[in-house]
């Protein structure tokens, strides 16, 4: 394709990117000069677009007096281990499906996209239910199973759409060369598909990492809660502390930021191999 | 079938398994007794006050250890009925009143008669505490005691004094006057309006409540016929929703809760804001002093108050508890006039203890309102709404949204109230012909 | 060509299914059954079956058709805007300029936010009396009068349509925005060569090329979406008088809210059906499966 684009295409392009930027950024820059104001300064009909009183109460709260660290490290520990089942379970599930002929084919991804249609919040209860007599309420084994679960459906999905976009050739090439099957699945194929594999990884590290629902009913202990338990907490029944909770929320926000900047060529890259295929 | 295959999966399957069950056992270390105890309105000025209790308590039960374990307000009620149903509950939970209507006839609470009846410190409770939240709110309605308060909340007037002295207004001490102040304080242009008007979320406990002025604190008549239907009732209904539809409250408070209208309050949109003591406490942290100040509802047209007043939680016991005696023992501690005191400071609540009542900390400023209505001898609870199965639906999906059908002029104020007393007339009538001993609930002084 | 194994499938799919039949299908028919059951909570000393009361209950219910109508603007306009706005967003993004890596984490960021952080923020920033968008507005000159985003039962619905299409817009961009780079250069040289211009070779290159990525996205999407409620719960509770409550969130409160689960389920159960129905026709229509995709 052509180097140089149109002029009048290079500012649409410009205007929308910039338009975007702003609309995505606009709440969070709202969350962001909330928590660096104090509290008299917060709900007021005159509005502050900028904090004129800039504070670090909130952030000096959060970290000291209300355990937000290990809300964060618990989120952190959480995520990464869904993630890594998840993307485990749908490497295997994935390879299986693109790459056997197998009676029951089309009935498991049927059977895969069927899950989807489940609403959540009418299974929670009989899950719960279910996780208390297995002793699996208030662990973090418990959680991690209970978002495992949940992004198994999609991560196979999208890692089978990734399997597929690999010739066979490849991997017939390698078994020619001696390697049985795992080993070219592990030493040629995995490799290729790196970035498919973050992107599953991704996918199931930000569901653990943003739900609510599930974290407060399986956990109890303060010790094992999670970031979004963690600002719930600042809801009471008839306040919200909105600066602490912004603070939080803005805190929370960092290591996905820095893993979107570290990843997100993968993602794309990795979706853009397996995207095609759906 | 490959070896690397197999040890993958036996990997993968084995890690969830370990790790699932890493943190499953309860540590059951020697003859040690753990209770767990759940606090569902959770702060870190709460779990500092717990924690240090706690401490103290297990200083004093070496054999007992207490876990605490925290669940947000706003999921908490689904938590505890989620842990109910799977008789998991912790062994003490701090529960709101109201959801005793759930919980007792679901079998998820132990009762605590017998261990209430025989403690020492009983007599040292509060008259209200005794006489209306222990017997009238639990004894008669459910036939057993199954919550110790943990501290009283009644609701009150939180009214802007500098704006009042700005329109040369008195406190308002009648409803009359209320709602001429009302009308007064409002200026849009100044972007300020009279009342703090909940038009979601439970909004329609506060219209009840200035219903009860002219119903005398009843909510039923002796057949089960809601007094909704009465046609004062009607009249009262129009009166107070006028706050809304004459535009005395900010259009947008027909979406307000709980939060709203306490933000209302404190960022000085609104003048006037009906509600409990804790309220105080932000209201103290987000306004200037000597701009606002706490007084008692005005009473009815008999000189009578109706309005509510109860236990803001109440500690219980579990039925699937384990070790229950050790669990009255915290409950116990947690209760003594030491304790609750100090308690009632951090939560700005009103002590259970009569002898705390007296504590000069107390008795000054803003909760002096709160105190002096607890202590007035024409105050008369109102009666409850029952216990059939439908309050659930009616509070959580049809008051409110009835309510704001009239509110934005899509129905009338004589159908909204025909379709609320006719529903609450219908599940109180088919309760009380399954429980033939059941007695209609009844506005009573508890004096006497 | 593809191996013919006996067993290694089914070995490699085993974990996967052994947790999904475990931990989902157990629960889902515990929710089928309470369908059929009068399951309140509130009543636990009256459970028991009670045929199809449930679903009459629900069918019956007053506002049924306001919910209906409500859950079809919510799901056709959130899914639209996300769309358009994702496509909108992938194509500028199709190409490289200075920083894209760091733009790219930044746009991304409102998928990685719990959605009652949202849903709260948005709640404050529509509020009439405090919000800055009013406020905003008014100041610029563009409104003269507030705009009652979530107290004027003919807005409020919008309101959250607007919430919630911003939090879905990264993920449509980057599912769309991946297609796009595997577009083969060759392709598009192609086109220029043809002489096909900006408009024509969108149709017929790009969107000819991720047809596929869309359809799948957007029978994803439409369906998370239908069964999403959280951002309603938080925002309006569905209000004011019901004029933002769409199915799910009228289910989502018949549980949680009422704890009336066998009017849940029967909502849930209803609404699989409803969803089941387009998936199908969806499938069909677009001859997905011809297309070697399922």
């Amino acid at each position: 394709m052509n180097k140089k684009q149109r002029a009048p295409i290079v500012i649409v392009r410009f205007v929308v990117l910039l338009g975007y930027l702003l609309m995505v950024l606009a709440p969070f820059y709202w969350l962001f000069i909330t928590s660096l104001k104090p509290k008299l300064d917060i709900l007021t009909t005159n509005i502050q677009y900028w904090p004129k009183h800039i504070t670090f109460d909130n952030y000096i709260y959060l970290f000291e007096t209300s355990n937000f660290h290990i809300f964060f490290k618990n989120s952190i520990i959480l995520s990464l281990a869904t993630g890594l089942f998840g993307t485990c379970l749908a490497v295997l599930g994935g390879y299986a499906m693109a790459r056997f002929k197998f009676r029951g084919h089309k009935l498991v991804i049927y059977g895969l996209l069927l899950t989807q249609l489940i609403p959540g919040v009418l299974v929670l209860v009989p899950t719960i239910i279910m996780y208390s007599k297995l002793g699996l309420t208030n662990t973090m084994g418990g959680l991690i199973l209970f978002y495992t679960v949940g992004t198994i459906p999609f991560s196979l999905i999208l890692m089978r759409s990734f399997f597929d976009r690999i010739p066979m050739d490849l991997e017939e090439a390698a078994l020619i060369d001696g390697c049985n099957k795992m080993q070219s699945l592990f030493k040629i194929i995995l490799p290729l598909m790196l970035p498919g594999v973050i992107a599953t990884f991704i996918f199931a590290f930000v569901g653990a990492w943003n739900d609510l629902l599930g974290a407060v009913m399986i956990i109890s202990s303060d010790s094992l809660k999670t970031i979004p338990v963690g600002l719930n907490m600042f809801i009471h029944n008839y306040d919200i502390d909105w600066g602490v909770m912004t603070a939080g929320g803005i805190a929370a926000t960092v290591p996905s930021l820095i893993m979107f900047a570290f990843m997100q060529r993968f993602v794309v890259n990795g979706l853009t191999d397996g995207a095609v295929k759906g | 079938m490959n070896k690397r295959m197999f040890g993958l999966l036996a990997i993968s399957t084995a890690l969830l398994v370990t790790s699932a069950c890493s943190n499953g056992g309860s540590g059951g270390s020697g003859k040690k007794i753990e209770i767990s105890f759940t606090d569902v309105a959770p702060s870190p000025e709460r779990k500092k006050f717990f924690n240090e209790i706690i401490a103290e308590f297990e200083k004093e039960n070496t054999n007992i250890k207490v876990k605490l374990e925290t669940v947000p307000w706003d999921q908490a009620f689904a938590k505890l009925t989620a842990q109910g149903q799977s008789k998991t509950m912790p062994d003490v939970v701090n529960v709101y009143p109201s959801w005793l209507t759930t919980f007792v006839p679901a079998g998820y609470l132990e009762p605590i008669t017998e261990q209430y009846d025989a403690w020492d410190k009983k007599d040292n409770l509060a008259a209200f505490v005794k006489n209306v939240t222990i017997e009238k709110q639990q004894r008669e309605p459910f036939n057993d005691v199954y919550i110790i308060p943990d501290g009283l909340m009644g609701e009150a007037l939180f009214i802007r004094t500098d704006w009042m002295k700005e329109a040369n207004l008195e406190l308002p001490k009648t409803w009359d006057e209320l709602f001429n102040a009302t009308e007064k304080l409002t200026d849009p242009a100044k972007n300020r309006y009279g009342f703090s008007y909940r038009g979601a979320r439970s909004g329609f406990d506060q219209i009840f409540a200035y219903i009860f002025s002219v119903t005398k604190g009843e909510s039923y008549e002796p057949d089960g016929t809601s007094v909704l239907l009465r046609p004062e009732a009607l009249t009262a209904f129009k009166r107070y929703t006028d706050i809304y539809k004459k535009g005395w409250a900010p259009k947008d408070s027909i979406n307000w809760g709980y939060q709203e209208m306490v933000q209302g309050f404190t960022s000085g949109v609104s003048g006037m804001l009906s509600q409990t003591t804790e309220v105080v406490a932000t209201a103290q942290a987000s306004m200037k002093d000597g701009t606002w100040t706490v007084i008692p509802t005005p009473p009815a047209a008999d000189g009578n108050s109706y309005g509510g007043a109860g236990a803001s939680w109440g500690y219980s016991i579990s039925k699937n508890s384990k070790n229950k005696e050790a669990a009255w023992k915290f409950i116990e501690f947690i209760s003594k006039p030491e304790s609750n005191n100090k308690y009632s400071k951090v939560m700005t609540l009103i002590p259970i203890m009569q002898d705390s009542l007296k504590d000069p900390e107390l008795g000054q400023g803003p909760m002096k309102g709160f105190i002096d209505m607890l202590n007035d001898p024409k105050r008369i609870p109102g009666a409850d709404m029952g216990k059939f199965p439908e309050l659930g639906e009616f509070r959580e999906s049809i008051m409110d949204a009835e309510v704001q059908k009239y509110l934005l002029g899509t129905q009338s104020a004589e159908d909204t109230m025909k379709h609320l007393g006719d529903f609450l007339t219908k599940g109180m009538q088919k309760f009380m012909k399954e429980n033939p001993d059941y007695k209609v609930p009844h506005a009573a002084n508890y004096k006497g | 060509m593809k191996y013919v194994r006996k067993n290694e499938p089914y070995i490699l799919l085993f974990p996967s299914f052994f947790l999904l039949f475990i931990f989902l299908a157990y629960p889902l028919l515990s929710s089928i059954m309470y369908a059929f059951q009068s399951f309140k909570l509130t009543a636990p000393n009256a459970i028991g079956f009670n045929g199809i009361e449930n679903f009459k209950a629900v069918l019956t219910d007053n506002n049924f058709p306001l919910i209906m109508k409500n859950t079809l603007i919510w799901v056709v306009l959130t899914v639209g805007a996300q769309f358009i706005l994702g496509l909108i967003l992938a194509l500028s993004l199709s190409r490289p300029f200075p920083l894209r890596n760091v733009y790219q984490a930044f746009v991304f960021l409102p998928w990685a936010v719990s959605s009652f952080v949202i849903g709260l923020t948005f709640r404050w920033l529509f509020n009439t009396e405090y919000g800055p968008v009013n406020d905003i507005l008014l100041k610029l000159g563009i409104i003269h009068e507030k705009i009652y985003f979530l107290s004027d039962p003919k807005m409020a619905l919008y309101s959250v349509i607007i919430a919630m299409a911003w939090t879905g817009i990264p993920f449509f961009a980057i599912m769309l925005l991946a297609a796009m780079q595997s577009i083969p250069h060759e392709i598009y040289e192609a086109a220029e060569i043809d002489g096909a211009g900006i408009i024509s070779r969108f149709w017929h290159v790009t969107f000819s090329y991720i047809k596929q990525t869309i359809l799948i996205t957007l029978l994803l999407r439409t369906i998370w979406v239908f069964s999403s409620a959280e951002l309603i719960y938080i925002m309006t509770t569905g209000g004011p008088a019901n004029s933002s409550n769409t199915l799910a969130s009228y289910m989502f409160m018949k549980a949680f809210a009422s704890l009336d689960y066998g009017q849940a389920a029967a909502i849930g159960l209803f609404f699989m059906v409803l969803l089941l129905l387009f998936a199908f026709i969806f499938l069909r229509l677009t001859k997905f499966e011809k297309a070697g995709n399922l």
